[in-house]
């Protein structure tokens, strides 16, 4: 054989490799979910719907695409790289102003993790004195929920720099102040017996859906929508009922956060998943009035300059039985 | 005149013609801004947050112009003496060679908890990226210089030190000069890429943080203006090395007598 005729016999198999995935079943409606992060107890429920089998039960294919790697999750969801992924409502909204159309459908926390962590020894008693203190600050620049601090107390006076997710630079400096998801860096520090204190951004008024699950807009047939929702929630629950069950196999595929970690952050996450509201509603269910809260501090912070109908952004597939 | 004129119109005509191309295509097939915004919205999004951008180009080419000299410095004196040692060369250059092969994304936040945040950390992702062209080059021009002037500056009696100043040195010079030119581009990419991890944010924030912080916000428009000025930071020190190098050979060499 020619080697040019070896070449074109190598591309040809390549490409049928790609184009049939031998795991995908008949019948089943494929979802690529993308995460924004690692895979840790905020996405507990999801896996727990994979491993125990909740979305093929609803006749679904969901293949859970961990950490983006620094692309815009919200971009690759508009673009169809993936059909649903893990975005702030917060982005969700900044998106919309830049001509992106998604919308969410289920959120993971109905109030947001996001907090500031600094060490405890000295710590300061407000989330103000933090802000405007001496030292560094590692927050993700640019995330609206950062410009709404900034915009309620002025600018940090702390240097500010990049916020990667590691916690060796926290580590090895006690004056630094960074971002966390209470659920997330306070558990692993509490594993290194490291004293911290953290100051929930919630608590200062602005109440973000920090975690939902978009989509495009004409990007998932109604009833599909409904039964991945309800695959989340029936996974939620489960996980929620008993992480300890489904932590080891999620630690497996993020070695970096132990077993015994995730399921102090999976306790950590009680009084933000199961509230009152999702009591009432479901779990997953977004309120209409937060989303409007949400547009109207990000519109008066000045990060946003219209200020959209909730409608748009967010709907609710359960809504014939649910809210 | 007629000449610089000569050298710039081509490139000029392309660079035109691709941005309409893009600018016309953008409009025709009315892409989303955050896939890709059209020359004219970059144009206009860049003016607007021009003291921004200004201010993170200042820090770009800081970082990078001192770790490319860092780079110049280092890349020329273990460049010297490996080439005047086979033994030196034959121990050390596999493992100068390795510094081509470092991932920079994945020492990025080492250098971080080496060096601390901003200026020398950004500095130090510079020079690691920049330096193995600058030694290789000169490790090469030590190597080609000619056995028979070595053997007259033998014969002379000369040092060690006069050999390499009088006649390796100037006789690399060619070969480190092109070396410098493909490091300069490099300085800048290892400076940005630096800035993604280390560099400070704030008012003064550098071109990298400048881009990831875009990038969040679904701010493409501002991403294309950031990376197009990190580009020109590129192009302008590439300029001053070319610049510097026909100073230093446009006498006697001949790349830069053919320029004259």
């Amino acid at each position: 054989m020619k080697p040019i005729r070896w070449i074109l016999a190598l591309v040809t198999c390549l490409m049928v490799a790609t184009c049939n995935d031998p795991t995908s079943a008949p019948g089943l409606v494929q979802i690529r979910l993308q995460l924004n992060w690692v895979p840790e107890p905020e996405f507990g429920g999801i896996y727990a719907a994979e491993f125990d089998g909740l979305f093929r039960e609803a006749g679904l294919e969901v293949e859970i695409i961990k950490d983006p790697g620094g692309a815009a999750v919200q971009q690759m969801i508009a673009q169809g790289v993936c059909d649903a992924g893990i975005v702030s409502g917060d982005q969700l909204l900044q998106f919309r102003e830049q001509g992106g159309d998604l919308v969410a459908i289920y959120s993971v926390f109905d109030h947001t993790p996001y907090g500031i962590m600094v060490h405890a020894a000295g710590a300061p008693e407000t989330l103000k004195e933090v802000w405007q203190g001496t030292g560094i600050l590692a927050i993700e620049s640019g995330l609206p929920i950062w410009k709404f601090v900034d915009a309620t107390y002025g600018a940090s006076t702390r240097k500010q720099v990049p916020y990667g997710g590691a916690i060796a630079q926290f580590l090895s400096d006690p004056t630094l102040a960074q971002q966390c998801f209470v659920t997330s860096e306070p558990p692993l520090m509490d594993i290194q017996k490291v004293p911290v204190k953290v100051f929930s951004v919630s608590d200062i008024g602005f109440d973000p859906y920090s975690a939902v699950v978009a989509i495009r807009r004409d990007g998932m047939k109604p009833e599909v929508q409904k039964k991945f929702v309800e695959a989340m929630q029936k996974g939620w629950q489960r996980y929620m009922a008993n992480p300890a069950q489904y932590n080891p196999r999620i630690a497996a595929l993020n070695p970096a956060m132990a077993v015994e970690a995730m399921n102090l952050g999976a306790k950590r996450m009680q009084p933000l998943l199961l509230t009152p509201w999702t009591a009432e509603h479901g779990m997953g269910s977004m309120n209409p009035a937060r989303w409007q809260a949400m547009i109207d501090v990000l519109h008066s912070a000045g990060v946003i300059k219209t200020r959209p109908d909730p409608a748009v952004l967010m709907q609710w597939p359960l809504a014939s039985t649910k809210p | 005149m007629k000449r610089t004129l000569t050298t710039m119109l081509p490139p000029v005509l392309v660079l035109v013609a691709l941005l309409t191309a893009w600018q016309i295509g953008v409009q025709v097939w009315n892409l989303p801004r955050y896939l890709l915004p059209s020359p004219w919205l970059i144009l206009c999004s860049a003016w607007q947050e021009q003291s921004r951008l200004l201010a993170g180009m200042l820090q770009t080419a800081m970082a990078a112009v001192g770790g490319f000299g860092l780079a110049v410095f280092i890349g020329v004196v273990t460049g010297s003496l490996l080439g005047a040692s086979q033994r030196l060369q034959k121990g050390f250059y596999p493992i100068a060679l390795l510094l081509q092969m470092v991932p920079l994304v994945a020492i990025a936040p080492l250098l971080v908890i080496w060096l601390g945040y901003g200026l020398r950390s950004t500095m130090a992702a510079a020079c690691i990226v920049a330096i193995f062209p600058v030694l290789a080059s000169t490790l090469d021009g030590m190597r080609g210089t000619d056995p028979g002037l070595r053997e007259i500056f033998a014969i002379h009696h000369a040092g060690r030190l006069a050999r390499w100043w009088k006649l390796e040195l100037p006789g690399s010079l060619p070969s480190i000069v092109t070396g410098c030119r493909v490091a300069a581009g490099l300085a800048v990419i290892g400076a940005v890429v630096g800035e993604f991890v280390s560099g400070y944010a704030g008012d003064q924030a550098p071109l990298g943080i400048v881009i990831v912080s875009s990038m969040r916000e679904a701010r493409t428009d501002l991403v294309f203006a950031a990376v197009g000025l990190s580009a020109c930071v590129g192009f302008l020190l590439f300029g001053i090395v070319s610049g510097l190098g026909w100073l230093l050979l446009r006498r006697w060499h001949a790349s830069a007598v053919q320029e004259n």
